[in-house]
C-alpha cells in the first residue's frame, strides 16, 4: 500500500538528511591542495562564447598546474542577481564578469575588492599604458580600480539590408546624417501587400528593454552633438535645444513616420529577426550582429552592409560611445592572487584575438586594436569599428552608480513620448527633472 | 508532560522545527534589513526607509496594478478552474486525458512558458496577431498586446490566469471527491436539478477548501513576477509595474536591499491583515 | 433523466475538446517551434507546421548543455522536497484539524504568515546561513528551502481536507481504545487520499520548476537545475529559441508523468465509503 510504503521512505529519507547535515558540517573540514578557481559570467553561457573559453581554459590549466578553473555560467538577466547575492552571502566567485555599467554600482555598494595593489604589482602605468585609457573610465571608484577592462565594443554601427536599399533605388551605402536617413527610411517603408498594414520598414529602433533602449538613444543624442553630464557630473545636460532635437527626432521616427514597428515591441530577438527576414531595412546594432543575422537566416549572404550610425545636424565629431567588459575580483573572495593570473591571462594575445574574431568585441590592448590583424581584417565591421573605438569616448552616464535608476528613467520617458503620452519637450524636461535629482549634490 | 503534549509534538513537532530551523534565522535578518540603510550609509537608520518607501509616487499606481492584477487573475482562475474541474469530474471518455493536458499550462517550467508568450504576444511577428490579423482579419491592425498600457496589463492577466487555474482545478478536484455521493443522490430523488445540487450540495462541500484555495492563490499572485518581468518589465511606462516587481528591481537592480524590504514588510502587514480577516471568517464555527 | 445526462456529456465533452485546443494553444506553438530548424523558427509571418520537422534542437541542446545532468539534479531536488513536504504537512494538518490547544490561532497565523514574505529577499539571508552551515552547492540547501517554502500552504491544504472528514470516524477509533496515531494512520489518512496527493503534486511542481533559489545557492554547474539550464539559453544578443522550446517541452514530460501516474489517486475512490461506513 502506498501509504506505508511513503512512510517509510519518509522516515528514511528524515534520518538520512539529519545525518548527512551532521556530515555536512564536518565538510568544511578538508584542505584542498589544489585552487579551484571561481569565475562566473554570462557568456559561459553562450555556444560560441563558452568553446572560446573552454580552449581558453585549458591553456591556462597547462600553464597554472595549481589551479583548476571552475566556469560558473548565469543567464544574462540575472547576471547580477546571482554574484550580489553570494557575495552579500560571503561565499563569492573569485572573478565576475562585468559590463560596463555594473562595475561602478557595484563598486559603490562595497561588493568588489579594490585592485590598486593588483595594478601596481603588475606595473602601474607601465600597465595601464597597455590598454585603452578611456575604458578605465568604467573601472574606477573614488579614485581606485575595481576591474580590468578586457574588452571593447560599440554600437554606433549600423547594418542596412543591401538588397532592400537595391529595391528602393538606394545607393550601396549607410545614410551619413539625420535627414538622409530619414530619406532613406521613407522610400523603403511600404505597405507592399496592400492589406493597410506596413510590411517592410525603414528602420528599427529599440525601445523595450530598458538598458538598450536608453543606450541607443544617448548614442544618438552624442552624436548629435549633446553633452549629457556637467564636468562635475551633477546636472543632466539633455534639456537642451541639440538634445531636444534628438528627442523628437528619434520619436517622430515612430509617431509621425512610422518608418519603425512600434519600438516598445522590439527588444534584442525582435530585431535580430525583423533584419534578418528583410522586413526592418537598418538597425543600429554591435558588431555582433552580423554572425546572428547570416546564422537566423543564411539568404542574407552577402547583403549585410555597415556603417557608422548618422550623424545629427548638430554634430561636431564622429563620436561613438565605448562599451565593453571587464572582469573584477568580489570582496572576500578566497584566491586574489589565481584570480589576478586569469584576468591577466585574458589580456594576453591570444585571448584577446580569440574573442575580436570569434564575437567580433574588440580588444582592449591598443597594441593589438592597432595591428594589421585587425586594421586591415576582410571583415567590414573590424575595420569601420576600430577606428570609431581607438576614437571613441566613454560615456559619462553610466559612471554614476544611479546608473541603474538614470536608465530607466530615460526609458519610461522616451517611451512617454512615443506613447504619445507627453510631448518631447514635455519628456525631456521630465527626464531632466528626474536625473538631476538622482545625481544632484 | 502529559499525553495530548506528547501528541501535539508529534503532529506539529516536525512542521515547527523545520521552519524554525530553515526560516529562522533568514527571516530575522531580512526583517532586520529594513531598519538598515543603503548604499553609504548601512547603519541603523530607523524607519527612514519606511518613509520613503510611503512618499514614492509611484506607490499609488503600483498598488492600484497590483489590486487590479490580483483580482482579475484570481477570478480567471477560479473560473476556469472550477468550471473545469466540474467537467472533469463527470464520467467520460478521455478524462484523463483531458485533465493532463489542461493542466499542462501549470506545469510548464515558468522560464519556458513566459518567453513562449512573449513571443506569441509581439505585435509584429507574434503567432496571435498572426491569426486574428493576417488570417482572420477579426481586427483592423495588429494588436499591440505589450505595448500599450491597457492591453499589456489585460496580456499579463490573461496569462497568468492560463498559468495559474491549474492550481484551483486540482484542488477543486480533489475537494469533490470528498463529497458523499449519497448527498446527491438524496436530492435527485426530492427532484432537485443539476443547478441546485451545485448550489446545495457542491458549493457548501467545497466551502473550506474552496476558502483555502482562493486564499493561496491571492497570497501567491501577489507575490509573483516572473511573467511581467519577461513580458513587460512593469512597463510601458510602468503600467504594469506590481509590489512584485517594484521589490525585485529595488532590490536587484538598483542594490537597495533596505529599501526594498521596506517595501516587502508592507505588503506582508497588508496580507496579513488580510489573513486575519480570512483565518477569522474561515474558523468560524470551530472551537 | 437519463437521456439528459447522456447529452451533457457530449456537450462536456465538446467544451472540453474546444478549451484544450485554446489552453494548449501556446504549448503547441511551442512544440511546433522546437521541432523546426532556427531558419524556420525565426521566420516571419510564423508557420504553424515546421516544413521539415527535426529533433536536432533536442539532441543538439541535450548534448551541447548538460541537460542530462540538470534533469537528475531536478529530480532528485522535486522527489524529496514532494516527500518531506507531503509527510509533515500531513502530520500538522491533521493536528490542526482535529487538536484545539492554546495559541492555536497563532500557531495558524504564524504558518500562514511566513508564506507572505517575499521569497526574493530571503535569498541572501538564506544564502548566508547556509553557507554558515556548510550546505552550499548541494541538494540539502534546496530540498530544505523548498520544503520550507511549501509548509505552510501544504499544511493549510491538508488542514483543509482534513477538516472535510467529520471527526466521528476519529472518534471511534479512540473509543475502541486505539490511540491518537491509529485514528490518524488508519482512518483519516486514506480518507484524504485525494488531498494528500495534491499536496504532493504542488509540493513536486514547486521543486521542479523554482528558478531564483537554485540560481544562487548552486555555484557549480553540476549542480544547476532545469530551471537554470533553461534559463541560460537566454544570453545578452542571442536566445536559443529553439533549444529552449525543445528542453522546456523535454521539461514537462517528468511533471506530467508524475501528475499522469498520481492522477488516478484523485478520483472518487474508498474515500465516500469512508463517510457512512
Amino acid at each position: 500500500m502506498f501509504a506505508s510504503l511513503k512512510k517509510m521512505v519518509k522516515v528514511s529519507s528524515r534520518i538520512f538528511v539529519v545525518l548527512v547535515l551532521s556530515l555536512g558540517v564536518f565538510a568544511q573540514i578538508g584542505l584542498a591542495e589544489k585552487i579551484t578557481l571561481r569565475f562566473q559570467g554570462w557568456r559561459l553561457a553562450e555556444t560560441i562564447p563558452s568553446r572560446i573559453y573552454e580552449e581558453l581554459r585549458l591553456d591556462f590549466e597547462k600553464i597554472n598546474p595549481e589551479i583548476t578553473l571552475k566556469f560558473e555560467p548565469v543567464p544574462y538577466d540575472d547576471r547580477l542577481v546571482k554574484p550580489q547575492s553570494q557575495i552579500a552571502g560571503g561565499a563569492p566567485p573569485d572573478v565576475l564578469m562585468m559590463t560596463e555599467a555594473d562595475v561602478i554600482p557595484f563598486a559603490s555598494q562595497g561588493l568588489l575588492m579594490n585592485l590598486d595593489s593588483l595594478y601596481e604589482r603588475e606595473g602601474g602605468k607601465e600597465f595601464t599604458g597597455k590598454l585603452l585609457e578611456p575604458l578605465f573610465d568604467f573601472d574606477l571608484y573614488k579614485g581606485s580600480y575595481y576591474g580590468v577592462p578586457v574588452e571593447v565594443v560599440i554600437i554606433e554601427l549600423l547594418f542596412y539590408n543591401k538588397r532592400m536599399f537595391r529595391e528602393a533605388g538606394l545607393p550601396d551605402r549607410a545614410p551619413l546624417t539625420w535627414s538622409e536617413f530619414l530619406h532613406y527610411t521613407q522610400k523603403i517603408t511600404k505597405d507592399t501587400d496592400q492589406d493597410g498594414v506596413i510590411d517592410k520598414y525603414g528602420c528599427l529602433l529599440w525601445g523595450k528593454a530598458p538598458g538598450d533602449a536608453a543606450k541607443f538613444f544617448v548614442g544618438w543624442a552624442l552624436r548629435n552633438g549633446a553633452t549629457l553630464l556637467d564636468e562635475k557630473g551633477t546636472k543632466f545636460l539633455l534639456n537642451t535645444p541639440k538634445g531636444l532635437e534628438t528627442l523628437r527626432f528619434y520619436t517622430e521616427l515612430w509617431t509621425q513616420h512610422k518608418v519603425t514597428p512600434d519600438p516598445i515591441d522590439l527588444d534584442f530577438p525582435a530585431i535580430g529577426r525583423l533584419y534578418a527576414q528583410g522586413i526592418g531595412a537598418m538597425v543600429q546594432h554591435g558588431p555582433w550582429c552580423k554572425p546572428l543575422t547570416l546564422e537566423a537566416n543564411p539568404d542574407m549572404e552577402g547583403q549585410i552592409g555597415v556603417g557608422a550610425s548618422p550623424l545629427g545636424p548638430s554634430a561636431k565629431t564622429n563620436v561613438a560611445q565605448l562599451l565593453g567588459m571587464s572582469m573584477s575580483i568580489p570582496r572576500g573572495a578566497k584566491h586574489v592572487d589565481a584570480a589576478w593570473k586569469w584576468i591577466t591571462f585574458l589580456l594576453e594575445d591570444k585571448a584577446q584575438m580569440e574573442f575580436a574574431f570569434g564575437i567580433n568585441f574588440f580588444p582592449s590592448v591598443k597594441r593589438l586594436l592597432k595591428s594589421p590583424r585587425i586594421t586591415e581584417a576582410e571583415d567590414l565591421i573590424m575595420r569601420a569599428g576600430f577606428d570609431m573605438v581607438l576614437n571613441g569616448q566613454v560615456n559619462q552616464i553610466l559612471l554614476n552608480p544611479q546608473y541603474p535608476k538614470i536608465e530607466r528613467a530615460i526609458w519610461e520617458e522616451l517611451q512617454s513620448a512615443w506613447l504619445e503620452q507627453k510631448s518631447p519637450e514635455k519628456a525631456l524636461s521630465d527626464m531632466t527633472a528626474r536625473i538631476d535629482k538622482l545625481i544632484g549634490s | 508532560m502529559n499525553r495530548k503534549q506528547r501528541e501535539l509534538l508529534v503532529f506539529f513537532g516536525p512542521l515547527i522545527i523545520t521552519l524554525i530551523a530553515v526560516l529562522g534565522l533568514p527571516l530575522i535578518i531580512a526583517f532586520r534589513q529594513s531598519f538598515l540603510g543603503d548604499g553609504i550609509n548601512t547603519g541603523f537608520v530607523g524607519l527612514s526607509n519606511y518613509k520613503e518607501v510611503l512618499l514614492d509616487p509611484i506607490l499609488g499606481k503600483v498598488l492600484r496594478n497590483t489590486l487590479l492584477f490580483v483580482g482579475f487573475s484570481v477570478l480567471l482562475h477560479f473560473t476556469i478552474g472550477l468550471g473545469l474541474a466540474m467537467l472533469l469530474n463527470l464520467e467520460m471518455r478521455g478524462r484523463k486525458i483531458f485533465r493532463i493536458l489542461l493542466l499542462l499550462p501549470w506545469l510548464i517550467p515558468p522560464v519556458v512558458g513566459t518567453l513562449g508568450w512573449s513571443w506569441v504576444l509581439s505585435k509584429e511577428w507574434g503567432i496571435l496577431n498572426a491569426i486574428i490579423f493576417h488570417q482572420l482579419h477579426l481586427v483592423s491592425s495588429p494588436l499591440p498586446w505589450l505595448t500599450s498600457p491597457g492591453l499589456a496589463m489585460l496580456s499579463i492577466i490573461m496569462v497568468w490566469g492560463w498559468r495559474g487555474y491549474g492550481f484551483v482545478m486540482v484542488m477543486v478536484l480533489a475537494g469533490l471527491q470528498g463529497i458523499p455521493v449519497e448527498q446527491y443522490e438524496a436530492l435527485a430523488i426530492d427532484g432537485g436539478s443539476g443547478i441546485d445540487a451545485f448550489f446545495y450540495i457542491t458549493l457548501p462541500n467545497l466551502r473550506f477548501i474552496l476558502m483555502v484555495t482562493l486564499f493561496l492563490d491571492m497570497v501567491w499572485t501577489f507575490q509573483h513576477f516572473d511573467i511581467i518581468k519577461v513580458l513587460t518589465d512593469g512597463g510601458p511606462v510602468n503600467s504594469t509595474e506590481m509590489f512584485s516587481t517594484l521589490i525585485y528591481r529595488v532590490a536587484f537592480r538598483f542594490f537597495e536591499f533596505g529599501h526594498a524590504t521596506a517595501i516587502a514588510i508592507l505588503l506582508f502587514l497588508g496580507l496579513s491583515i488580510l489573513g486575519v480577516i480570512y483565518v477569522r471568517i474561515v474558523l468560524r464555527g470551530t472551537e | 433523466m437519463v437521456g439528459g445526462k447522456k447529452g451533457k456529456k457530449m456537450i462536456g465533452f465538446i467544451v472540453l475538446v474546444i478549451l484544450v485546443l485554446v489552453m494548449l494553444f501556446p504549448i503547441v506553438w511551442m512544440l511546433s517551434t522546437s521541432l523546426k530548424s532556427s531558419n524556420e523558427a525565426y521566420k516571419i509571418p510564423p508557420s504553424w507546421v515546421p516544413s521539415a520537422p527535426t529533433l536536432k534542437n533536442y539532441f543538439d541542446a541535450w548534448n551541447e548543455q548538460s541537460f542530462a545532468r540538470y534533469f537528475l539534479n531536478s529530480s532528485i531536488v522535486t522527489i524529496f522536497t514532494a516527500l518531506l513536504a507531503t509527510g509533515i504537512a500531513t502530520l500538522a494538518g491533521y493536528g490542526l484539524a482535529r487538536y484545539s490547544f492554546a495559541h492555536k490561532r497563532l500557531l495558524i497565523a504564524a504558518i500562514l504568515m511566513t508564506q507572505m514574505f517575499p521569497p526574493i529577499l530571503l535569498v541572501v539571508p538564506y544564502f548566508s546561513w547556509m553557507r554558515v552551515v556548510g550546505l552550499l552547492n548541494t541538494y540539502f540547501a534546496l530540498i530544505f528551502a523548498y520544503v520550507s517554502f511549501t509548509l505552510p500552504f501544504t499544511t493549510w491544504i491538508l488542514f483543509a481536507f482534513f477538516k472535510q472528514i467529520p471527526p466521528e470516524i476519529d472518534e471511534a477509533v479512540l473509543i475502541d481504545g486505539g490511540s491518537r496515531f491509529t485514528a490518524f494512520w488508519r482512518v483519516s489518512l486514506p480518507a484524504v487520499r485525494p488531498g494528500i496527493l495534491a499536496v504532493f503534486l504542488f509540493a513536486s511542481l514547486l521543486g521542479w520548476s523554482e528558478y531564483l533559489f537554485a540560481l544562487v545557492l548552486t555555484s557549480d554547474p553540476e549542480m544547476y537545475v532545469v530551471t537554470v539550464g533553461i534559463a541560460s539559453l537566454k544570453g545578452q544578443y542571442k536566445i536559443e529559441w529553439t533549444y529552449i522550446m525543445s528542453m522546456g517541452i523535454v521539461a514537462i514530460i517528468p511533471i506530467a508523468v508524475v501528475f499522469g501516474f498520481l492522477e488516478k489517486y484523485l478520483v472518487k475512490g474508498l474515500t465516500a465509503g469512508a463517510v457512512t461506513g
